[in-house]
Parts: structure tokens; C-alpha cells; sequence
């Protein structure tokens, strides 16, 4: 039976190494514990916490009995050179226990044995047995009931020494319950043990996805620092999880711990410059240079002391300078990553000042924070694993970023694209439309024009001449014949369904031949007019149609011919129309003056197309000589 | 034995105007000379003409229809449709429907009834520009997609023959049918026969294609 002031003694036992074990983490489960106590205080187990042992600083291995010469000293106790001490720590047991009691031990660096009222409950594996040993795990040992006495017992620790000196031989260990002391071994363990190997795995799988991906984009150096530093605090982890090593090993393992731990700050330090765009050669080579004289210095000299207190005390400004220069770019871009980034790296170089000192056994730590730095525990696997998750989910964002910049842009493009599609589309349709519109009033300007020359003066003469009386019932048929012709000329020359000018030359030929076969004169027409080879705009076509019919009208009506030769031939750069008839000369036909034969107005038709008209007239024969230049046949929309 | 002419023309100038052409020949037979639709109708449906000759602006219904009909009823008529410039689309319509000649409006007498003299013969006049109308609808057709859900018959997938094809594409250069004769080696008669033979076909074939179209739309 347990007295009640006992209980909570116990549990104030608990807190205590807890909150010295945790920090603000051990101050939330201890306010959970507390809790937790203040409900079921009946439950609440016997824990002690020894302040006081004895040490015998005595290498042999043999147990070592109570008129040895042993000093008082206290929890934790530090024996830096010793190659093995033996303590003794005492401890009552109530008369009655519920259940088997333990002790835990945070840390037994170098390995030993633990004994209980003289006999040997635990080996742990030490350097003496060919073998380099660093347990980073605790321990926690139960005590055969068979052994435990009711009253004063008494624990002997043999404490070898460690590989890495600098940490107190004796932990604070703790004594009770095993249940009681379950709690803050499997928390240690986690700490030291189960969250070093979770992380060793994560960061070789992240390092080589990081590797990967800056192998296929070198451009990507981001990525190539971060898989570096995740690489390198991988290495640097396995350190705490492979405890045991053949001896023969020990100085390649310890080169690696130091160039990862190096190289982890190094990748750091890139990393965070190159995230706020400084690219500093120099610094860098230094730096680097910096990096691989440590690793070098332990190979050649195995001076571990050197390496930890110095080498590695040499990286504490540079991490200083680095949180700086993280704030620094965070204050100047102050965006959600780079303020992460930047507190991250403060956590960071905190923790790892921390840990240098820790590592290098600092007296003013031990004087101001005894507890804690009996603890031992190492912030940096915390803080370097926040670091890395920042690191990552700023990568992560930064490729996030890109791959909706590049949405973006890929969607302004086609937004753009698609806009000036429209515009252009637009822009032709009103071409087109404004172009059909002009060519269409053009056509109708020019034909209205013809009409008027054509049809409309021959109505307003014959007009004036019928009312002066001077037009007999056979010139008015005359006049509506020619009226007819007329409109025929402008019905073959515009055709709804033909450009080509062999076409309409075909109507205009048939109509003429048979005109010119019921008036009984001959014709011959030697046309070269390949389909296809002369397009031209209707109104064209009618000027040319206007010139053959007024010349063939003229050797029919004027010249009284009794033969008409028709032809069109190419010669060169010019399509040649000719129409030749056998009749009267316009020089023979002395009442009948140029303008009579309507040749100035052939001229100015033919001006009209750009072309040319030719004359030859004697006595006999006329010949007259429609040329156009082919440039103007092609060019369907000659000026008027 | 005297050729008996039909005339259906709503102008009472030119119904006189043709009246008396085939009045004044005395191989011409006037079998009536009507102003409407209907009145041409009713002497079809009493006797057969020879000759058809029709002006396509009636005032009681489209000329095309009244040839299409006369065709129908007796075969052996040839329906002239009367057109002022021998261009117009009315033209090949008139073809389609069963016309196997036109006639210019403003044709002297002699003209008139020496353009019924031809038909009968068994030739047809033509001009480049129905020449070229003609070729362009035979040339559709065979270019069309070939996925007629009916199938026409044999004789209904009329095609021109490689000489009618050239006689086309020589009169719608412009040439004369005497100078389409020369170049063809033929006489002047079997150029204007074979434009009977193209008209039929045109005719036969516009069938086909309302056969083929009906087929189209469902109705048969």
C-alpha cells in the first residue's frame, strides 16, 4: 500500500521528465497527463526519479560490492575519458507492488549492463566487444519481480564509454512502474529512434523523385538543391539508425556523418539563396570549399573533437547568415512561401545551434538548462524534417504556379487567336461585302453608261427624227431591229454564267452569221479562242462586242460588202480583233464622213479598255483593228 | 401532207403576228390560235397537234406546264416555246418539260414557218448559250454523289453521247450547224438531228431527275 502524498509525488516525477524530455510538446502531453491524473488519481503508478548515485570509476568488469571505493555524485553525471564507470543508485519498493517495476534509461551511448540487487538483469552491446556502438535508443528494463525487494534496493550501472564523448555517462533515469515508465520510453523512442528511420525513408524516396526530376530539366536547379539536401539529411539520419557497426567501418560511417551533415547545410544554404534569385559564385565555392575540408581533415587526422567543435561550429555563422539573408527575402517579397521558407530556416538554425552545443557538452548550456541538457535530445531531426516539408511544399507551389501560368497563358493565347480569327474573319467579310458592293455598282454605273450610249441614243434620235416627220414605217422597224441588236449585244455580253469571252463571243458569232447569211453576204471567221483564255468583266466584254457589232454593222450597212472576214488572233502581249470586209472604203464614200461611221466612237470604247483601234480603209476593203492588251483581259476590273 | 400548228400566245399582236406566217404558208396547217392556257388545253384534249408553239408568259398558267402537259398527252407533238432572246432560262425549262424548238419573237414569217418546216424534219435549233446551259446539266449530273436511293432504270440514266457532247461544245463556240457539219464530217440535217436527240434526252433525263428527286423527298 502507497501513501496518497506519495502518488502525487510520483506523478509530479512524471511531469517533470516529461516537460525536461519535450520542451513545449512534453508541456501539452504533461498537461494531458495532468489531466488524466486529476481523473483517475487511484491509477496513478509509482515513479522515482533519482537525484543522488554513487560512482566507482573502476574499468574492471566484475561486479563491484559496496566497500568499494565509491564517491558521491549526482543525476546525470558526466565522466568524459573514463573507459568505464560503475554507478549505484538505491531505490525503496513499497511493500506491496500492483506490477512488475522498471527503470528507464533515456540514453546508454556506450553500452554496459545493468544490475539489480547484485544480479545482472541487461547487457548492452559496449566498444569492448569488437564492435563500434552509439545506442541512440533508450532503454527500458524490467525487473524480475524474483529479484525486487520490498524496501531498499539498489541498481548498479555499468556505463561504458561512447565513440563520441561529451555526453554524461549516467542518464537521468527514471524508477517505478513499468506501465508508468512505458509512456516516456516509447515517446523517447519515437523521438530517437522510430522518427530517424520514417525519416531516413522519406528522404531517400523524395531525393531520388527530386533527382529525377532535375536530371530530365537541368534548368530545374531548385529541384537538384532539394534533392541534395534531402539526400544528405538522409545519410546524415541513418546515423541514428544504424547504431552497430563493425569497427573496421566506424571511420568511412564518421567521414559520411560529417560531409552529409556538411553537405545538408550547404544544399540548405543554396538552396534558400537561389529561392530568392542571388546567384553568388563566389560565396558559393567557398562555401563548398568549406564543406569538403571538414570530411578531408577527418580522414587525415581522425580529430572528431576538431571536426565537432570547430568544423561544424564553422557552419553556426553560416546558418546565422543564411536565417538573415531567408528574413531579409522574405521581408522584401513578402509572399506566403518565402515567409515560410524564412521561419522555417530560423526554427532550423535554432534547432542546430542547440544541437552544437548540445553535441559539444557547452558548460554554460549545462549550467543554465541542466535538466534539458541531460535529456539530450536533438531538435534538428524536428527542425530539418519542418524545413524539408517547407522546402517541398514551396517547390510544390512553385510548380503549381508555373502549370497554371502556363493554363493561363496557353488560354490568353487562344483567347487572342480565337479574338483575331474574328477580327480577321470580320475584316474580310466587310472586304468582301464593301468590294461585292463597289464591283457591283462599278458594273451597274458602267452599264447604266451603255445603255445610254447605246440604246438610249439610238431611241432619242430616232425619237426626233419620227417627230419631224422623217421616218418611214421601214426605218422605224429598222430602228427597233437595231434597238433588239442592242439588247441582244447586252444580254450575250453578260451572261449570269459565263466569264469567259470564247462563251460570249460564241452568242454574239451565231447571232452575226446568221444575220450576215439572210442578208447574203459571206463570212468567215478565224477565231484563236481557246475556252479560258480571255476572262473578262461583262462590261468589258460589251465594249469589245460593241466594236465588232458597230464595225460589222458598218460593213453591212455602209460598204454594201459581199464578204466579212471576222477574226481574233494572239499576238504577243495583245489579243487582236479584227473585222475586214470587200465593200466601199470610208475614203470612197464620199457622203459618208468618219463620224458618220461611228469610228470615233469606236476609239473611245476601246480607250475605255485600255485598248487601241486601228483604221485601214482605201477605196476598197476596210479593215478595222480592235487590240487590247492581255494584261487588261485579265484584270477583270478595268477602269472605265 | 400539211403540218397542223397549235398557237397559244396572249399578245394579240404576235398571236397575229404568227397566225398569219403559218396562215401564209400553205404546208401550215393553223389548227387554233389561243391566248390562254386553258383554251390550248381544251383543243389538246380534242386534238393532236403537230406543232405546239408557245409563249411561256401566259396569264392563266406557266407555259412550261402546259408543254410538260401536251408532251404527256401526245407524243408525237413538237412544242416550240417563242422567246424573246433565245438566252433566257425559260428556255432549257421548256426543254426539260418536252420542248424540242424555240422561236425567236422577232422572226420574219418566212423565219416562223421554216423553223416548223425544221422541226418537223426532225431538227432542232439551238444557241451557244443553251448549248452551254445544256452541256453545264448533263455535266451535274455526272458529277453528282451516285447514291440514288431509287434506282433509276436504264434507259432513264441518260448520258450524251460523245458526238452530241462535241456538236454542244462546238455550237456554243459559235459555230453555224453548217460549219458544225464540216468540222464534224456530218451534214448540216444530223447536227440538227442529234440537237432533237439532245433535247429528248435533256427531257428524258429532267424526268429521271424528278423521279430520282421524289425519291429523295419520300414520295415514292
Amino acid at each position: 500500500m502507497r501513501p496518497d502524498s506519495s502518488a502525487c509525488c510520483s506523478s509530479r516525477g512524471i511531469v517533470r521528465a516529461l516537460a525536461a524530455g519535450w520542451g513545449p510538446l512534453g508541456w501539452l502531453l504533461a498537461a494531458c497527463l495532468l489531466t488524466g491524473c486529476a481523473a483517475d488519481e487511484s491509477n496513478t503508478a509509482l515513479v522515482q526519479a533519482p537525484q543522488r548515485a554513487q560512482v566507482l570509476l573502476s574499468a574492471e568488469a566484475a561486479l563491484p560490492d559496496a566497500a568499494a571505493p565509491w564517491q558521491q555524485t549526482g543525476v546525470p553525471d558526466w565522466r568524459p575519458g573514463e573507459r568505464a564507470v560503475w554507478y549505484r543508485v538505491t531505490f525503496d519498493v513499497p511493500p506491496v507492488w500492483r506490477e512488475s517495476w522498471a527503470v528507464y534509461l533515456p540514453y546508454l551511448y556506450g553500452g554496459g549492463a545493468i544490475v539489480l540487487n547484485g544480479s545482472t538483469i541487461e547487457h548492452i552491446g559496449s566498444l569492448s566487444s569488437g564492435q563500434w556502438v552509439r545506442w541512440e535508443r533508450p532503454h527500458l528494463v524490467v525487473f524480475p519481480d524474483a529479484l525486487l525487494r520490498a524496501g531498499g534496493n539498489v541498481l548498479l550501472l555499468r556505463a561504458e564509454a561512447s565513440p563520441i564523448g561529451n555526453s554524461p555517462r549516467l542518464a537521468p533515469l527514471l524508477i517505478g512502474e513499468r506501465s508508468a515508465l512505458q509512456r516516456a520510453f516509447a515517446a523517447r523512442y519515437f523521438a530517437v529512434t522510430a522518427l530517424p528511420q520514417l525519416t531516413a525513408i522519406a528522404c531517400a524516396v523524395a531525393a531520388v523523385f527530386m533527382f529525377f526530376i532535375y536530371w530530365r530539366r537541368r534548368s530545374e536547379v531548385l529541384y537538384g538543391l532539394f534533392g541534395l539536401a534531402v539526400a544528405m539529411w538522409g545519410v546524415r539520419t541513418m546515423h541514428f539508425v544504424i547504431e552497430a557497426l563493425p569497427a573496421p567501418w566506424w571511420p568511412a560511417w564518421r567521414t559520411l556523418y560529417f560531409a552529409s551533415t556538411g553537405g545538408f547545410i550547404v544544399a540548405l544554404m543554396l538552396f534558400t539563396m537561389r529561392m530568392a534569385g542571388q546567384v553568388h559564385r563566389r560565396v558559393e565555392a567557398v562555401v563548398l570549399a568549406y564543406w569538403a575540408l571538414g570530411p578531408l581533415v577527418y580522414v587525415f587526422t581522425r580529430s572528431q573533437d576538431w571536426l565537432s567543435r570547430v568544423w561544424i561550429g564553422g557552419f553556426v555563422p553560416v546558418g546565422m547568415a543564411l536565417g538573415a539573408f531567408a528574413v531579409v527575402a522574405a521581408w522584401r517579397r513578402r509572399s506566403v512561401a518565402n515567409i515560410a521558407l524564412a521561419v522555417s530556416v530560423v526554427i532550423g538554425v535554432l534547432c542546430g545551434v542547440h544541437d552544437y552545443l548540445l553535441a559539444i557538452g557547452s558548460e554554460t548550456m549545462r549550467a543554465w538548462l541542466p535538466q534539458w541538457t541531460a535529456q539530450r535530445l536533438f531538435l534538428l531531426h524536428h527542425g530539418a524534417n519542418l524545413l524539408l516539408l517547407v522546402m517541398g511544399a514551396v517547390l510544390a507551389g512553385r510548380f503549381l504556379g508555373a502549370l497554371r501560368e502556363v493554363e493561363l497563358a496557353n488560354r490568353t493565347l487562344e483567347s487572342r487567336v480565337a479574338a483575331r480569327e474574328r477580327e480577321l474573319a470580320t475584316s474580310y467579310r466587310q472586304l468582301a461585302d464593301l468590294q461585292r458592293a463597289q464591283a457591283a455598282a462599278e458594273e451597274r454605273a458602267l452599264l447604266v453608261r451603255d445603255l445610254h450610249d447605246g440604246l438610249g441614243s439610238v431611241l432619242f434620235t430616232s425619237l426626233a427624227r419620227a417627230e419631224r416627220g422623217d421616218m418611214a414605217g421601214g426605218d422605224v422597224a429598222q430602228m427597233l431591229r437595231e434597238c433588239i441588236a442592242e439588247m441582244r449585244l447586252v444580254f450575250e455580253a453578260t451572261p449570269p454564267d459565263e466569264r469567259d469571252f470564247a462563251g460570249v463571243f460564241g452568242s454574239f458569232r451565231f447571232r452575226w452569221q446568221q444575220l450576215l447569211q439572210a442578208q447574203g453576204i459571206r463570212s468567215e471567221w478565224a477565231i484563236e479562242l481557246p475556252p479560258g483564255s480571255i476572262e473578262m468583266a461583262p462590261h468589258n466584254a460589251l465594249q469589245v462586242l460593241r466594236v465588232l457589232q458597230e464595225a460589222l454593222t458598218n460593213a453591212l450597212k455602209h460598204a454594201r460588202a459581199t464578204s466579212i472576214r471576222v477574226s481574233i488572233a494572239r499576238a504577243g502581249d495583245t489579243w487582236c480583233l479584227a473585222v475586214e470586209d470587200d465593200g466601199d472604203g470610208i475614203a470612197a464614200a464620199g457622203d459618208a464622213p468618219r463620224e458618220g461611221r461611228g469610228i470615233g466612237n469606236m476609239e473611245r470604247r476601246a480607250q475605255r479598255i485600255g485598248g487601241e483601234l486601228s483604221v485601214d480603209s482605201g477605196g476598197r476593203g476596210t479593215r478595222v483593228t480592235l487590240r487590247i492588251p492581255t494584261s487588261v483581259t485579265h484584270h477583270a476590273a478595268a477602269a472605265g | 401532207m400539211t403540218i397542223s400548228v397549235l398557237i397559244v400566245e396572249d399578245e394579240p399582236e404576235f398571236l397575229q403576228r404568227f397566225a398569219q406566217a403559218v396562215l401564209g404558208d400553205p404546208s401550215l396547217r393553223l389548227l387554233g390560235a389561243v391566248s390562254t392556257g386553258a383554251a390550248a388545253l381544251a383543243i389538246l384534249a380534242a386534238s393532236a397537234p403537230d406543232v405546239l408553239m408557245v409563249d411561256l408568259g401566259l396569264p392563266d398558267m406557266n407555259g412550261v406546264d402546259l408543254i410538260r402537259e401536251a408532251a404527256r398527252r401526245c407524243p408525237a407533238c413538237d412544242a416550240m416555246v417563242v422567246t424573246m432572246f433565245g438566252d433566257d432560262g425559260h428556255v432549257l425549262s421548256s426543254i426539260e418539260a418536252g420542248a424540242t424548238g424555240y422561236l425567236l419573237k422577232d422572226a420574219m414569217p418566212q423565219q416562223i414557218s421554216q423553223c416548223i418546216h425544221e422541226l418537223r424534219a426532225g431538227g432542232s435549233p439551238i444557241s451557244p448559250s443553251i448549248a452551254r446551259r445544256v452541256l453545264a446539266r448533263f455535266q451535274q449530273r455526272a458529277t453528282a454523289p451516285p447514291q440514288a436511293p431509287v434506282k433509276l432504270p436504264r434507259d432513264e440514266q441518260v448520258q450524251l453521247s460523245e458526238r452530241e457532247t462535241e456538236i454542244l461544245k462546238l455550237v456554243a463556240k459559235g459555230l453555224a450547224f453548217q460549219q458544225v457539219g464540216e468540222v464534224l464530217e456530218i451534214s448540216q440535217h444530223t447536227v440538227v438531228a442529234h440537237v432533237k436527240k439532245i433535247y429528248h434526252k435533256l427531257a428524258v433525263h429532267s424526268r429521271g431527275e424528278a423521279v430520282y428527286e421524289a425519291g429523295q423527298l419520300g414520295l415514292l
